[in-house]
């Protein structure tokens, strides 16, 4: 299976959004690889930063416990066998953190009558599932993205700018004539969902969906 | 504009999502994240935590702040306990010995501190940040990173 690895460096986000599987990357990591690290940084943060603005983790604590979650990942790699528990296990870390963080600042913390399995079945609590379940869904529509021509990947990225861009802006930076804007939009999403990538996550989880 | 199917306009939105996600990302948290790898290491004996008093549930804890905040470290060969105590850091390994203790924080700042013979020890000054303690001696080891 040939892995892009290479992101053009017009795309507007940072290094990142590859479509190596996490493995592929854990283990470049493992014999001493920054870029493959930095690359599970770019796929991991945005949930990291999702869990601690939902557990309203700010400022210098949200430095913090970033810092702590990476340092822990960095000293748990090597034990990471199963890399599709990656993403559950930060997850865990973080909301874990912040719950300490919430604690140590006086903050109640939402009371779960199986807070002990929870933390030990992490998967399975409704927060963080929810997170997990979004993360895992961006990570793929990222990576499907790199499966599309440039200019189509291109014009979805632009679509996507926040505040939205006029047509004409986009049209200007993308080549494509205002009035073929719709159509070629149409055709990419349609290309998107064929894409390895987001067929991945729509088939159906070997042990059932939601619990 | 055409309109799009209700499956493509979701995927449009899910995809709106995901770039706003990773465009949220401060810029400081990618940095530290990238900056954690260079504390990789393969060979060190992890001491791991477990018991931190911020675990306890508030109702066995008593008012907040009453507690020192405490942490425990196992390794195979032993272990640390530690409370901060202000800006001291008190400890003691299990079994007792004289033994070399190092806080670190991933800046690489450090306090250093020497056990006696009951393997009591007190490090004065905390360190900003997640700290590591590194123990050296007849019962050595590396913790998990905390924050303290």
């Amino acid at each position: 299976m040939v892995k892009e690895r290479c992101v053009p460096s017009e795309d507007p986000w940072p290094a990142g959004g590859t479509d190596a599987d996490t493995a592929t990357l854990v283990g470049e990591a493992l014999r001493g690889s920054q870029p493959a690290w930095d690359q599970l940084v770019e796929r991991f943060l945005p949930l990291v930063a999702s869990l601690m603005r939902r557990y309203r983790v700010t400022g210098a604590d949200a430095d913090d416990v970033n810092q702590t979650v990476w340092l822990r990942l960095v000293e748990h790699l090597h034990r990471i066998d199963d890399a599709q528990a990656l993403p559950g296990w930060i997850a865990t870390v973080t909301r874990h953190e912040c719950f300490r963080v919430q604690q140590q600042r006086g903050r109640s913390v939402p009371t779960d009558p199986q807070a002990t399995a929870t933390f030990d079945r992490p998967e399975r609590a409704a927060d963080l599932l929810e997170e997990l379940l979004a993360a895992e869904r961006h990570t793929a529509l990222m990576d499907g993205l790199l499966e599309l021509p440039a200019q189509r990947r291109e014009l979805l990225l632009l679509l996507t700018e926040d505040p939205p861009l006029t047509y004409a802006e986009i049209s200007r930076r993308c080549g494509i004539p205002v009035g073929s804007i719709g159509p070629t939009r149409a055709r990419a999403l349609q290309q998107l969902r064929r894409t390895r990538a987001f067929r991945r996550l729509t088939s159906p989880h070997p042990d059932g969906s939601h619990r | 504009m055409s309109d799009l199917t209700p499956e493509d306009q979701g995927v449009l939105d899910d995809l709106t999502a995901a770039t706003a996600a990773r465009r949220d990302v401060d810029p400081r948290h990618r940095d530290a994240a990238r900056a954690a790898f260079t504390w990789l290491t393969v060979d060190a004996e992890l001491m791991e935590l477990t018991y931190d008093s911020l675990d306890e549930p508030s109702a066995v804890r008593g008012s907040v702040g009453a507690q020192p905040r405490a942490l425990a470290f196992t390794s195979r060969t032993g272990s640390l306990e530690v409370e901060v105590d202000g800006d001291r850091v008190r400890g003691h390994v299990v079994p007792a010995r004289a033994v070399t203790v190092v806080m670190r924080n991933a800046a690489g700042e450090m306090a250093e501190a020497d056990s006696d013979e009951d393997g009591m020890f007190v490090l004065m000054g905390t360190l900003p940040g997640p700290v590591q303690f590194q123990v050296r001696g007849d019962v050595s080891g590396t913790t998990s990173w905390v924050r303290l």
